[in-house]
């Protein structure tokens, strides 16, 4: 579909109007460049991956690789070629080109050496001109098939010289001519032999086990490399037993679409098979909803019949309390074929699982903070089959929750900011916004975390929240923000609310469904708010807006901000130099960013707070806003946070979380970090019912 | 004026152009299809050289009410000519949705039609209890396990819960819209046949079904 789009783009733009090119260029593209193109060997449906900086979405513009240089054929002359590519955007920094029929006949066929340059070629939607980046070297080569070579087979990190064996300990195969998935097809090996268990005795082909031609997956040891690869030694070649396996080994290539395979010549294989071993777990404390990982060697799990299981016994000493609290109860940790340094296994704090419930009489995960100090035996269960490994000594902190918070700023944010002049500042505004949000949940257990919608999700943590940073209001009510997660979560049940997107269940109680902050709707505080409905506001409170946004609006008639203009003085830590004079620029883009940045900082962390349950977090019927007229407070009401407060303009300075609920926050989420010493308002909230 | 619309091979370019001089050229790129809690966003762009401000309209003919309702598209509009047409659909918009683009500068105007499909989709729903492997039943202490299931679902305010080819005795009770208790309370010969039990959980929601595996596994009685 992405493919098509980039065509169509194509089409629009040579449909499109010939109107002259709009004068400024779009800043979102002035980051523009190519660094690298991967694999250089290819094969047809291989994918050819370009990765650059400040790639456009469909939405901005069509890219393209341009291609100029020397294309030969076995036996024929060089001949020069400069052919256009479409290419599928995958990231601001990746995008891929499909080794498709059309790519193989401009470069000349399926048996072809190119030499030249690439560059990616944009056409943008927004200014209607063409970008080029600088171009790179590169060298690729077109190959009908490959045919695997297998020069070596090997075990790998501290296993390496032994000859010793744990379950899906990872080995290594060194050759040629291996196939990196996706469209191109796999390789994979195919292991035969005899398993001795330990205690049998010789020979293996009377009392062991044989294996023939078992199937294995291979993946490539980094993304694009043909020469070396990997694959676990499965449990389902002989088992989980500790013994002794005798054979070889030898790779075959599977190309999609065809029977055709090409083999490997096989090598030998000789290892013993050893119990799985825990030697320790990371991080030593962790709370609610965070991944531990068990190190060590052996885990298996994924497949029917498997599963790796960790015992503790010892004691588990509550915080704060004399009582100790014997402790017998087995987990099940998920194996994760990492690389190198795994498998490991990898447990999450659950409040549902036997550890989760057998802290529930002391308030849980939630409340039962404290260290367990004792054992861990890790065992394996295959089918029938179970392992166990020596006792290790362990100690864990259970820690109280820790919120982790992920603010996505999604493209529509990044639309927006055209409106205010500020595209090319994206990432000043945004280190803006994350600094109002780490200064008013100081002291909270809360991390703040920046995405996008392209970024990986964390790893760490099972269980995070999610605010999404936008443009517009989608429900259509000129909204700054709003938190569509439903009902109230007292005490933060839910570590994993996201304010933003559709939601379902708010809106089929007759809310609002969309939720985030809506930056656009900022605009609403302006004079003249152009495409947005305008938010009453005290007198001078417009003009002060426009003093500061003006001068960078383009529909008004300002100058976008530049990148450089952004690195020409340190972000502002205070706006009261704002805002700046006429005839200072550097200060009045410095303005811009640090209003626009507390504007939605401010509005995200009001969000936030309802996600946690504010306000009147002991009332399930009292107000979401904070009683009463008392200015400065987070959660209050919209009416009562003028534009000067959340832009911190006003010389009262940032909104704070009033006393209870800023309590509330430290009973649900304490941190580690002491409260700043600062005097809260009081929040006059309304007494339960 | 003459007004051309065309869907190109996948209906995904659309283009306007007048030939008179007093007319406005539109064009926009629309997706042949979008889906239910997932934002469109149609970039139009209009030759509007000329010194006068340029407005844009939009309106949908067979659905007027997607002007003024809750939850409606945003128009906004830059510099230069162009704007960008947003909007997240819900459940009840699925199907075809013809959209009319007017803009006008001046004396000139333009006028642009476009049409695309808004299908179910919505975004997979997601097991957020349990969150971990599996747990362990200690027969010791107690006949049965018992999860808590909790779905969040974007697309639908309610889900079906189940379990695919359970062993006997192993079961899903729905208890409201979005979740459940597993429970397994394994029997005499189950607990001495087998310590591995591997569940297959499946939510489906609206045209999603997703799968979460959990295995039980037993202690049994020394």
């Amino acid at each position: 579909m992405k493919r098509r789009m980039m065509w169509l783009l194509l089409l629009l733009w040579a449909c499109a109007p010939s109107a002259e090119p709009l004068s400024e260029p779009d800043p979102g593209l002035s980051d523009l460049a190519i660094r690298e193109v991967y694999p250089t060997t290819l094969l047809p449906a291989s994918l050819l991956v370009i990765r650059g900086k400040s790639l456009p979405s469909p939405s901005e513009g069509a890219m393209s690789l341009a291609l100029s240089g020397t294309s030969k054929t076995p036996g024929g002359l060089p001949r020069n070629i400069e052919v256009r590519l479409r290419a599928e955007y995958l990231s601001h920094t990746e995008a891929q080109v499909r080794v498709d029929t059309d790519f193989l006949q401009q470069l000349g066929g399926n048996s072809v050496e190119f030499d030249g340059h690439a560059k990616i070629v944009v056409a943008s939607v927004i200014d209607r001109q063409e970008h080029l980046t600088e171009p790179v070297s590169v060298k690729l080569r077109i190959v009908p098939s490959l045919t695997p070579r297998l020069d070596l087979v090997e075990l790998q990190g501290p296993q390496r010289m032994t000859g010793k064996i744990h379950p899906n300990d990872w080995l290594t195969v060194r050759g040629d001519g291996f196939l990196l998935g996706e469209g191109e097809g796999d390789t994979v090996a195919l292991v035969s032999g005899c398993f001795l268990p330990e205690g049998a005795s010789e020979p293996c082909a009377l009392n062991g086990r044989a294996v023939r031609e078992l199937e294995l997956p291979v993946r490539p040891l980094s993304r694009f490399d043909r020469t070396s690869a990997m694959l676990p030694y499965s449990p389902g070649i002989h088992g989980v037993m500790p013994g002794k396996f005798s054979g070889s080994i030898r790779l075959r290539n599977q190309p999609p679409g065809t029977t055709m395979r090409t083999l490997s010549s096989s090598r030998s294989l000789a290892v013993e098979q050893v119990r799985p071993e825990l030697t320790g777990i990371s991080p030593s404390a962790a709370s609610l909803g965070q991944y531990v990982e068990m190190q060590g060697a052996g885990f298996i799990g994924g497949q029917p019949g498997q599963a790796t299981l960790v015992r503790l016994q010892g004691q588990f000493s509550l915080e704060g309390s004399p009582v100790n609290i014997p402790v017998d109860t087995e987990i099940v940790v998920q194996w994760l074929s990492r690389f190198p340094n795994g498998p490991v296994g990898r447990y999450v704090l659950d409040e549902t699982d036997a550890l989760g419930q057998a802290l529930e009489p002391r308030g849980g995960l939630r409340e039962a903070a404290g260290v367990f100090v004792g054992t861990g035996t890790m065992t394996l269960r295959y089918g029938r089959e179970s392992i166990a490994s020596k006792p290790t000594p362990l100690r864990i902190a259970l820690l109280r929750p820790k919120q982790v918070v992920v603010v996505r700023f999604l493209s529509s944010y990044q639309d927006s900011l055209r409106l205010f002049g500020l595209r090319a500042v994206d990432n000043a505004v945004r280190a803006r916004v994350l600094e109002v949000a780490r200064r008013d949940y100081a002291g909270i257990n809360i991390e703040f975390r920046e995405g996008s919608e392209d970024s990986a999700l964390p790893t760490d943590f099972a269980h995070y929240a999610q605010v999404d940073i936008g443009g517009p209001d989608p429900n259509g009510l000129g909204y700054l923000g709003y938190d569509n997660t439903p009902g109230r979560d007292m005490q933060n049940r839910r570590l994993y609310d996201r304010i933003g997107g559709v939601n379902a269940v708010t809106q089929n109680d007759g809310s609002p469904g969309y939720g985030g902050v809506f930056a656009e709707q900022l605009l609403g505080f302006s004079n003249h708010p152009g495409p947005v409905a305008a938010i009453k506001s005290a007198p001078g409170e417009a003009e002060l807006f426009d003093r500061i946004f003006d001068p960078l609006r383009p529909d008004v008639g300002g100058n976008p901000a530049t990148v450089r203009e952004a690195t020409l003085l340190p972000a502002l830590s205070s706006g009261s130099i704002c805002p700046a004079s006429s005839d200072d620029r550097p200060h009045q883009v410095q303005c811009a960013i640090f209003v626009l940045g507390s504007l939605i900082g401010t509005t995200m962390t009001h969000e936030l707070g309802h996600s946690l349950g504010l306000a009147n977090p002991s009332n399930p019927s009292g107000s979401y806003h904070n009683q009463g007229n008392l200015r400065g407070r987070i959660m209050n009401p919209g009416s009562l946070r003028s534009f000067s407060e959340r832009a911190e303009l006003s010389p009262s300075g940032p909104a704070l979380f009033c006393d209870t609920d800023y309590q509330y926050l430290r009973r649900i989420l304490p941190g580690s970090q002491l409260p700043p010493s600062i005097e809260r308002q009081p929040c006059l909230d309304t007494p339960t019912m | 004026m003459c007004v051309r619309a065309w869907f190109i091979a996948f209906g995904l370019v659309a283009a306007a152009c007048g030939s008179e001089s007093g007319s406005l050229k539109l064009s926009a790129v629309v997706p042949k299809s979008v889906t239910v809690a997932h934002e469109v966003v149609i970039p139009l762009l209009a030759d509007s050289s000329g010194p006068e401000p340029l407005t844009w309209q939009w309106q949908s003919p067979d659905r007027p009410e997607l002007a003024t309702r809750l939850s409606r598209p945003t128009l906004s509009v830059y510099s230069g000519g162009r704007a960008l047409w947003r909007f997240t659909p819900l459940a009840s918009d699925v199907g075809p949705l013809p959209i009319e683009f007017s803009a006008q500068s001046g004396e000139r105007t333009g006028s642009l039609s476009l049409r695309f499909v808004i299908e179910p989709g919505g975004d997979p729903p997601l097991f957020r209890e349990p969150v971990g492997e599996g747990t362990t039943l200690d027969l010791r202490a107690m006949a049965c396990a018992a999860v808590s299931v909790v779905v969040e679902s974007s697309s639908s305010p309610q889900v079906e819960l189940s379990l695919i080819d359970p062993p006997p005795n192993a079961e899903i009770v729905q208890t409201d819209a979005l979740g459940g208790k597993l429970v397994f309370c394994p029997s005499l010969s189950q607990a001495a046949a087998e310590t591995i039990y591997p569940l297959l959980i499946q939510v489906v929601s609206g045209p999603h079904v997703v799968h979460k595996s959990y295995v039980i596994v037993l202690r049994r009685p020394a």
